[in-house]
């Protein structure tokens, strides 16, 4: 199964309680300066800032938040992880 | 003149700090004129790359290489300020009734049609700061202060006073004028772009995170959807002036 990987420059910081993507200057050309993302998407981030594939991120996710759905979640998932790798932020 | 010069180095006082530019082009020199003078030594804190020159040419393919210079120590002076818990930011910038507020937004957004509109209305009780990038720079007590800078946009709108931030006005275009403080959920994207910075390390992000949070949790930010009218720029006056007085009856509550 595919792994997933945050791109080194690309730094989660939490600002006033909003979580934001910050790339580095290094990445000006291939990825947006800054992205704001939400609370789940924040914890996905630190999950894949030590590599992870899609059912280890459904299982942990599964563990932090009551899931009613689990294939709404797989789609949730998949479409976040595609926004990512869409701006460049994540190597797979 | 400067003849034959393979490094030309400059000092400038950038917010109270004295940095030292090694220039590329002699012409650069011509877009700090009263801002920049000739340093003793060959030490600089700041120089264009080779890489980052090539860079900011094929941005501004039309433009001379002095003028891509000078656009670009913009930004690396943004990323060295740093370091000093200060940063540039992209605004209009004025003093009233004591404070510094910060007219925002994207390029066009209509930022000179309205401190045009302010100094026409108030005259002398409005000061200029800077007309397009003032230096914001944390204070020891947790505030900040708005500083001139050498940037100052096509109108060359230059003060010579700082002054402690009052507020920030976020601008858009719209077909009616309303004005609303927003919250951090949607400001702090809009105070990270106007920042004018591309932090290069994770330090450095984490130190604009930081002045970014700073901006947003201890000022107010307000969305001026507008016109660009008169009534636009009075909307503006009568909401800070509303905010002012909030602070003076907290004050005297206490």
């Amino acid at each position: 199964m595919k792994r997933y990987n945050t791109r080194p420059g690309v730094v989660l910081t939490t600002v006033a309680g909003q979580y934001v993507l910050v790339a580095a200057k290094q990445l000006r050309e291939i990825c947006p300066h800054v992205t704001q993302i939400n609370d789940t998407a924040a914890f996905c981030w630190r999950i894949l800032e030590q590599g992870s594939d899609l059912d280890e991120l459904m299982e942990k996710v599964s563990a932090e938040y009551e899931i009613e759905d689990p294939e709404e979640l797989r789609q949730d998932l998949l479409s976040l992880l595609d926004q990512l790798l869409e701006k460049n932020y994540l190597i797979d | 003149m400067i003849k034959n010069m393979k490094h030309m180095i400059y000092q400038m006082n950038v917010a109270g700090h004295i940095l030292r530019y090694r220039l590329r082009e002699p012409d650069t020199l011509r877009f700090f004129s009263h801002y920049m003078f000739p340093a003793e030594g060959d030490q600089f804190d700041i120089a264009v790359s080779d890489r980052d020159m090539a860079f900011i040419q094929k941005c501004f393919p039309e433009h001379t290489a002095a003028y891509c210079e000078s656009k670009y120590l913009i930004e690396m002076t943004a990323v060295y300020l740093l370091r000093f818990d200060a940063c540039i930011f992209h605004s209009a910038a004025f003093i009233w009734q004591g404070f510094a507020w910060l007219l925002a937004g994207p390029s066009g957004v209509g930022k000179t049609t309205q401190m045009i509109r302010w100094k026409r209305r108030f005259g002398d009780d409005v000061q200029i700061i800077s007309g397009d990038m003032p230096v914001l720079a944390a204070q020891p007590d947790g505030s900040i202060r708005v500083w001139p800078s050498a940037w100052n946009g096509k109108e060359r709108w230059a003060g010579t006073t700082a002054a402690p931030l009052g507020g920030v006005i976020y601008l858009e275009q719209a077909q009616e004028n309303t004005i609303a403080r927003i919250g951090p959920e949607q400001s702090v994207y809009r105070i990270f772009h106007q920042y004018g910075c591309r932090p290069e390390t994770k330090e450095q992000i984490i130190r604009l995170a930081a002045l970014v949070e700073r901006t947003v949790s201890q000022y107010p930010t307000w969305l001026l959807q507008n016109r660009g009218d008169d009534a636009s720029m009075l909307l503006t006056a009568k909401t800070i002036c509303a905010y002012l007085s909030e602070g003076s009856t907290e004050n005297e509550a206490l």
